[in-house]
């Protein structure tokens, strides 16, 4: 019911904040880079954890549609609201709307920026078990009621989820239906009540049975996370792409001599 | 040390409780003592003051819940609301009817040592507990297994380690067995007895007393917030005998399954070659264990599912999908609160009919179900057998042919769930249709069913007359 994939790779076995690393300084580099080439390289080097952990495609099924269509999106609408002054026109729909070659350019430029940031991201949730990685946040600082907080979420989505499913087919069964958007609104509403209600019930009796079982937020955990030389290894490679990626984005902008500007 | 031995581990002395948002006292002049080491059963109706009683022993009373509270409770010698609750849930741990609102971890093994990690305990100390609890209540093979693919009894038992491991000695269980099959039930008890065996208290409330004869040391009876008996186990009073209603010879097929077969995406068969043929008129309780496709057959005959092979007529139509068996197949969930969703109780019950364009006398289901001073109340005014009974009469009011109910008197008192069934037997009798419903509850089996049909992995084991 979590995305995490259970399986023995080089990726799963990297402490989760090494992987945290990872996905900040592609994030940050997706970010100030510009050049479409080195925005593709960064896109290429964040599909290399991908090939070691090889998730089966029926399981990336729903992120691989969700990407392709937000890239087809991004290039299509820049393409034809792309708003600087030089546009080299392929195609006129309407008089004063026309899909230009620079927009799709730059429409590929924010899909690649977006899809590095995302195959850095989805890593870290696909081969870290969710209560590693809220272990990590705590490690990182992140408070520990905000940490529980998440477990909580994830202990309790799929319930809620399954809940909401028994409420439409409560529904359905009693002659809910209808089309338009005043017959879905509807629905939405009838849905949402009992949903936040049966929410609030349960979050009531989840209060009560952590007060007996002695909720603290200053917890002392049972497990701990220790830097292994293959996580040193990794944050030393991390480390040393932020260079070469900085170095490449000050040459970008010409504040370094002999930039591509 | 702040708890010390004595023989006498948990005394109220004239306790008197009220909530806060209400004025009656939930509890009045309380007096019991239980002893270190005994299996105290608290029986009687719902809302009678069985878990209130509860949580003044944990202390979630006045800790949490507040109230006005009179008279003196005391736990191995301390008043729980001198000590704080952190402390107390050392000494005492609470197992409530939902399992799936007291385990907090995503893995089994996580979720034992939370409270020890709550606890601040040391990370060994916490591992040796861990371990040492999973063996205690036979978790030990299911310890990396997340907690969501656990089956009810299992998560009940994983509630207990979490507390066994906290260190507590005096367990307190809410209702722990109304959402168990029978195999899941007879496990928890069993684990239950091995523990009273190694000396722990137990104080455990109930509705179903089935097979804790042997197993208690004595019972007390809580109605209208009074202790009414306290004693060895009591002969249960039996039901009026009724006459089970089956069905005619010539009483009209509704549905016919011949060869249906059932697979869940990427599964193995949840039901194999179904055959079966039920008339108008009939009763008919479908039994077995969890997972042997009780539910998954109701789904099935509700048109939720789509049957994989095999060849099915529900109430004549061939291809029985949910929206053309509307109005004609109305199914009852366990959980009533996810069938009201309306924001008037008389509003709830029109709202199928009218859907359908169907007349509706929804004052006579009021009245009938003695309802009608809640006419204009939110549903979720209502207690939970109100609400059960609320939610079988939108499904009734749409007078279909084939009502089906999932485990129906799950956490319900007998005289709950006696009344929903009367309810729904009479009007269906009514209108001629046919009733079938799942359950784990075997008085409600010979009390209402007309017919048994027992499955197992997804196969029909046993179908007879009752």
């Amino acid at each position: 019911m979590t995305a995490y994939f259970d399986r023995h790779t080089p990726i799963h076995s990297l402490d989760p904040r090494a992987k945290i690393a990872w996905s900040v300084v592609v994030s940050l580099l997706a970010v100030i880079l510009r050049q479409p080439l080195l925005l593709g390289c960064l896109f290429a080097l964040t599909l290399v954890p991908w090939c070691l952990v090889r998730p089966p495609l029926a399981r990336l099924h729903l992120l691989l549609v969700l990407v392709g269509t937000t890239v087809l999106g991004t290039m299509i609408s820049q393409g034809f609201f792309y708003g600087f002054e030089s546009r080299t026109e392929l195609l006129t729909l309407l008089p004063g709307l026309s899909l230009c070659k620079e927009g799709i350019a730059y429409g590929a430029v924010v899909s690649l920026r977006l899809l590095a940031v995302l195959a850095a991201g989805a890593i870290v949730v696909l081969t870290t078990y969710p209560s590693d990685l809220i272990l990590a946040l705590g490690k990182l600082r992140v408070p520990r009621s905000f940490a529980f907080m998440l477990t909580l979420a994830l202990r309790f989505l799929p319930e809620t989820v399954e809940q909401g499913k028994r409420i439409l087919v409560a529904q359905q069964l009693r002659g809910a239906g209808g089309k338009g958007m005043m017959s879905a609104v509807r629905r939405f509403r009838l849905l949402l009540v009992p949903l936040l209600v049966l929410s609030l019930r349960s979050a009531r009796q989840v209060a009560l049975a952590a007060e007996v079982r002695a909720y603290s937020a200053n917890r002392t955990p049972s497990k701990d996370l220790r830097f292994a030389t293959a996580d040193w290894t990794v944050m030393a490679g991390i480390v040393l792409l932020l260079a070469v990626g900085i170095v490449a984005a000050l040459l970008e902008c010409g504040v370094v001599p002999g930039g591509m500007r | 040390m702040l708890f010390a031995k004595c023989c006498e581990m948990i005394q109220l002395q004239g306790v008197t409780y009220a909530y806060s948002d209400s004025a009656l006292p939930a509890l009045q002049e309380i007096d019991l003592t239980v002893p270190d080491g005994q299996w105290l059963l608290l029986a009687g109706p719902s809302g009678g003051g069985k878990s209130t009683l509860l949580y003044l022993v944990n202390g979630l009373i006045p800790h949490v819940l507040g109230g006005e509270k009179q008279g003196s409770v005391q736990v191995n010698g301390v008043v729980p609301a001198d000590v704080p609750l952190r402390e107390l849930s050392r000494q005492v741990g609470t197992v409530f009817q939902n399992p799936e609102s007291q385990l907090f971890m995503l893995r089994v093994h996580e979720d034992v040592a939370f409270g020890c990690e709550n606890l601040g305990l040391p990370p060994a100390e916490t591992h040796s507990r861990v371990k040492q609890a999973l063996g205690r209540l036979s978790l030990t093979a299911l310890r990396d297994r997340e907690v969501f693919s656990l089956s009810g009894g299992q998560k009940q038992r994983l509630a207990i380690a979490g507390a066994l491991a906290m260190g507590c000695r005096t367990l307190l269980l809410d209702e722990p067995t109304s959402d168990l099959d029978e195999s899941s039930r007879t496990e928890l008890l069993a684990a239950l007895g091995d523990l009273h065996r190694a000396g722990h208290t137990i104080i455990m409330t109930e509705h179903r007393l089935e097979g804790l004869e042997r197993m208690v040391d004595r019972v007390v009876t809580v109605e209208k917030g009074r202790i009414v008996s306290d004693g060895p186990f009591p002969l249960e009073k039996p039901l009026p005998l009724r006459k089970p209603i089956r069905a005619g010879e010539d009483a009209v097929p509704l549905v016919e399954l011949r060869d249906v077969t059932f697979a869940y995406p990427g599964r193995i068969s949840t039901l194999e070659q179904l055959s079966l043929r039920l008339r108008a008129g009939e009763v008919v309780a479908i039994v077995g264990p969890n997972g042997s496709g009780k539910t998954t057959l109701l789904k099935l005959l509700c048109g939720l599912l789509i049957a994989s092979g095999g060849r099915m007529v529900i109430t004549g139509d061939e291809r029985p999908t949910i929206s053309n068996l509307v109005g004609r197949v109305g199914f009852l969930f366990q959980n009533p609160d996810e069938q009201l969703f309306t924001d008037t109780v008389i509003e709830e019950i029109a709202f199928g009919p009218r859907n359908l364009g169907r007349p509706v006398d929804a004052d006579r289901y009021l009245e009938r179900l003695g309802l009608s001073h809640y006419r204009n109340e939110h549903p979720r005014s209502l207690s939970r057998g109100e609400r059960q009974r609320l939610a079988a009469a939108t499904v009734l009011a749409m007078r279909p042919s084939l009502i089906l109910l999932d485990e129906p008197t799950t956490g319900l008192d007998r005289q709950a769930w006696t009344a929903l069934m009367e309810f729904v037997v009479e009007e269906a009798g009514n209108c001629g249709a046919c009733v079938v419903f799942s359950t784990h509850h075997h008085e409600v089996v010979e009390t209402f069913a007309g017919r048994e049909i027992t499955l197992l992995q997804g196969k029909i084991v046993n179908d007879r007359l009752l």
